[in-house]
């Protein structure tokens, strides 16, 4: 067994430097970017944001395909459905963000009147109320990554890191705290963004 | 989880509270009388006679399971006044709380473990939970514990093991009071009666206890641990009719009343509820044992107990009422058991009875009943002189839930005058409990729903048909019937006597549990809340080893120890650790990392590591006697901070602690005893994460004998 696997871990690589060989100028560099303290503190306007450019999109562009994703408190719409006019979609899947190298082929939701593409608690979040330490705090699950499918239907994967300004450390007596505790409705996510409209995800190095 | 409770919101709380001081008073008190009790069982009892392995006596020796004996003079020694107290210093015995106090065996939670006074169930359970301080320990011939599963003669709970309280019985004419205060206002007044004469036997016992409870939080409203105060009577008569047959009845009463108070709003604009509530319980016992040969012996017994809390709660401002609730449970037993001896080395023993249970409840709908019928066989059979085979087998047929088959067989081999090898393999099981199959439960304040699996199906379409259900997240359908939680264990080990005065026993287990009942989330309800259920899942294993050395020295020193290495563990979240698919974030960087395998710590609330260290000091001549006892709890998961769900992280673990209990006493011309003891010494406490360990205890007692004719020997 052990043999095997190591032949076939060994003749994969084989295999993966081959393509590397042949398909050398063409891969555009693909690397995650990460975004700081997105205010979503706004409790009617969602703030709304474009993977394409890399930035913040106004209000005033919100009935356009300009924006993918907009944040409002633990609330994420996406671009399409019943939020946008846009055709964005998308789906929470299990893994770690780097080892997600390509985007399911199905399993994209649209924003509907019921639920959310992107699900709240349960879904991306957890709200530990007075069951855990610390209390009363959204703390995004961990393992839980977002692959959308953006207006305009390219791919990307998201990874919401914290949901507090300055993304603090949940584990100390300063977070637990409610009176120390940096406030809240501030996202810090990462994503990676595939412009060229494959599922690929794969950063290069 | 707060719904699991069975009694109703507010309610909770107090029982919690009440718990919390009960078993922090017991915990003192109990560590003393513990400790000399098992230096005790473990030189001296060797050949102790027990009923908990076969329900007849047997002699210790000769039993091929697992037994532990705690008899009356180590408990009495510890100073101990509450069960919990007793048994938080046994080895491998882990005390717990979770809406009462409980007792942890070989890993398992308490609700798995049977607890019998003269081998008849005590009923009323919260959460699972049997609270341990309702039993007082002044009429304590002597606790048999026997560890693993025993379904195979006492049907449902006996998964973990089963905890036999033997009462003392009436012989001789004497008389015993004793009295005892301590810290926290805590008052203990215990007194009993035996009367004999010729045909006619009768025993008495009273006891009230009476508590302040303590506040590790002075500045929140309500106590950590709230006053108590509770009484107990218990007495057993008995007769014989004739050379052959004999009558005993026994009968048991309790009434506990707690207050309560809490802050149900916030720090800053508090909204004080307060209240009492009651726990009472009693229960009724006649037995007639008949001979019919000598070869040929039966008992008819029947049993009926009844339990009931009552909980009511008012705003403190206003007097309106905040919550009232109540539970009353009832448990009726006929029962025949009859022992045929074909000779020395052939025993069978054949038993039939049926069970009536009933509950009603606020969280009930109705009266929910169910029924189970019963048959149970054993068979004792020497076919070697150095060989001691025990098979038993128990069939279990329910009204609610379907029929359930327990076989166990147990060895044990003389291998030599100092050496017994024993092994044993049996099925344990534990029946679907009324509130995992009847609950209808929704919390007022947060808004989420409990239904039992028997409740589901129609109660998610009322919700529905109430438009109060935004989505359906499982098939209601598919949670349909429950089975019972069960277990196959094996347990392997040696009884070991070097030397005279040295004894020693070790012993490995291992359970693997199956069917599991856990919660899940049906639906989603439109407030946000979600509708559970109890269905059938998880799949854990419990395994370790035991060990329990003592060695008697010259001058009525005995000194012993004790450990339990346990590993209990959750085989789907090792299948998942093993798939790679449960993470974590690294608490610094928030990061998401992968979790491995040996990171996981296993089910919460179990020390891997647990020991005890014992000195027992008793000197007839001059009446003097001394204890002093550590009791050592290693790192246990209290629960899980980094949100995935399984014990990992170091911040989800509490700290290991050890307590350290002492007593002394002495006997002035054998009728006047003075004893005082400290527990918990180094008065160690954590207020954030063990509310139920109270901080130092120092007490004082006094206790008188007034003795018949040669009665004296009654312990």
């Amino acid at each position: 067994m052990r043999m095997n696997a190591v032949l076939l871990v060994s003749l994969t690589l084989l295999s993966v430097s081959c393509d590397e060989d042949d398909a050398q100028p063409k891969v555009e560099p693909l690397t995650a970017s990460e975004v700081k303290d997105l205010d979503a503190t706004s409790t009617s306007k969602f703030t709304l944001y474009s993977f394409n450019s890399g930035a913040v999109v106004a209000n005033a562009d919100s009935a356009s395909a300009k924006w993918d994703i907009g944040f409002r408190g633990t609330t994420i719409i996406l671009n399409g459905g019943v939020s946008g006019p846009g055709v964005a979609s998308g789906q929470i899947v299990d893994g770690i963000f780097d080892e997600i190298v390509e985007a399911p082929a199905a399993g994209y939701n649209q924003d509907s009147n019921t639920t959310k593409a992107i699900v709240g608690s349960g879904g991306w979040y957890t709200y530990t109320g007075t069951a855990s330490v610390p209390n009363h705090a959204i703390l995004p699950n961990a393992g839980k990554v977002l692959i959308l499918k953006t207006a305009e239907s390219k791919y990307v994967k998201v990874e919401v890191i914290s949901y507090y300004l300055g993304n603090p450390s949940t584990g100390t007596a300063e977070f637990a705290d409610l009176a120390s505790r940096p406030a809240s409705r501030y996202y810090t996510f990462r994503y990676l963004y595939q412009a060229d409209g494959t599922t690929n995800l794969q950063a290069t190095e | 989880m707060d719904y699991a409770c069975e009694h109703a919101g507010a309610s909770k709380y107090m029982i919690q509270l009440r718990f919390g001081w009960l078993i922090i008073l017991a915990t003192s008190l109990v560590v003393i009388q513990n400790a000399t009790g098992q230096d005790s069982i473990a030189t001296k009892n060797l050949d102790a006679v027990i009923v908990t392995a076969t329900r007849s006596e047997r002699a210790l020796s000769e039993l091929p399971v697992p037994v532990t004996v705690i008899p009356a003079s180590q408990i009495r020694n510890m100073g101990s006044l509450r069960l919990n107290d007793v048994l938080v210093e046994q080895t491998g015995m882990a005390i717990v709380s979770d809406h009462g106090t409980g007792v942890q065996l070989q890993g398992f939670s308490p609700e798995y473990t049977l607890i019998i006074v003269d081998g008849e169930p005590l009923i009323g359970r919260t959460s699972g939970t049997l609270d341990l301080t309702r039993i007082a320990v002044g009429n304590i011939k002597q606790i048999e514990v026997m560890k693993g599963p025993s379904s195979s003669l006492y049907g449902s709970e006996a998964l973990a093991g089963v905890i036999n309280i033997i009462t003392d019985r009436p012989s001789g004419t004497s008389g015993n009071i004793t009295t005892r205060y301590g810290t926290n206002e805590t008052f203990d007044l215990g007194a009993s009666l035996n009367l004999t004469k010729s045909k006619f036997g009768l025993y008495v016992f009273g006891n009230h206890y009476r508590t302040g409870g303590y506040d590790f939080d002075p500045e929140t409203v309500g106590q950590t641990v709230s006053p108590f105060a509770n009484s107990t009577f218990q007495s057993r008569l008995s007769y014989k009719l004739s050379d052959r047959t004999q009558l005993t009845i026994s009968g048991r009463y309790f009434y506990e009343t707690q207050e309560n108070a809490s802050n149900i709003g916030t720090t800053t604009v508090p909204l004080v509820v307060d209240g009492t509530g009651d726990v009472t319980d009693w229960n009724i016992n006649p037995v007639v044992t008949h001979k019919f040969t000598d070869r040929l012996k039966t008992t008819f017994r029947f049993y009926g107990s009844k339990y009931g809390t009552n909980s009511r709660l008012t705003y403190q401002q206003d007097g309106a009422l905040y919550d009232d609730t109540y539970f009353d449970q009832a448990f009726y037993r006929p029962e025949i058991q009859a022992e045929y001896f074909f000779n020395e080395r052939n025993v069978l023993s054949l038993g039939v009875g049926r069970i009536w249970e009933s509950v009603e409840a606020t969280r009930y709908d109705d009266r929910m009943k169910y029924q189970t019928n019963y048959v149970y066989t054993q068979y004792e059979w020497q076919p070697l002189k150095r060989l001691n085979v025990l098979a038993g087998l128990r069939f279990d047929d329910h009204s609610a839930y379907g029929s359930q088959l327990s076989p166990k067989l147990s060895l044990q081999y003389d291998a030599a005058k100092w050496l017994a090898v024993r092994a044993s393999y049996g099925v344990g099981f534990k029946a679907p409990d009324f509130r995992q199959l009847y609950l209808n439960f929704t919390n007022s304040t947060v808004g989420y729903t409990v239904l039992g699996s028997k409740m589901v199906e129609d109660g998610v379409k009322l919700l529905q048909e109430q438009n109060q259900i935004q989505s359906i997240l499982a098939d209601p359908s598919t949670f349909g019937d429950i089975k019972a939680e069960s277990s196959r264990a094996y347990n392997f080990g040696f009884r070991l006597k070097p030397l005279e005065r040295l004894t020693a026993n070790l012993n490995f287990f291992r359970n693997d549990v199956s069917d599991l009942i856990d919660t899940k989330a049906v639906a989603l309800k439109n407030n946000g809340q979600q509708v559970y259920s109890y269905y059938n899942i998880s799949e854990v294993f419990t395994q370790g080893v035991e060990a329990d050395v003592a060695y008697s020295i010259a001058g009525g020193i005995t000194i012993s120890g004790g450990y339990q290495y346990l590993d209990a563990k959750d085989k789907t979240v090792l299948d998942q650790l093993k798939e790679g698919t449960v993470y974590a974030r690294d608490p610094g960087t928030n990061m998401t990392r992968r979790v491995s395998e040996d990171e996981y710590g296993g089910l919460l609330n179990r020390s891997k590591h647990m020991a005890n260290a014992k000195l027992f000091y008793e000197h007839e001549k001059t009446g003097w006697s001394a204890t002093a006892r550590i009791i050592y709890r290693g790192r246990y998961g209290i629960a899980d901070t980094n949100n995935n769900n399984i014990l990992d992280a170091d911040s989800e673990y509490v700290d290991g602690y050890a307590t350290i209990n002492i007593s002394a006493g002495k006997t002035f011309t054998r009728w006047l005893k003075l004893q005082a003891g400290c527990d918990n010494l180094f008065d160690y406490t954590n207020k954030s994460y063990i509310s139920s360990l109270p901080g130092r205890l120092i007490w004082a007692s006094i206790g008188l004998t007034f003795a018949g004719r040669s009665t004296m020997s009654n312990n």
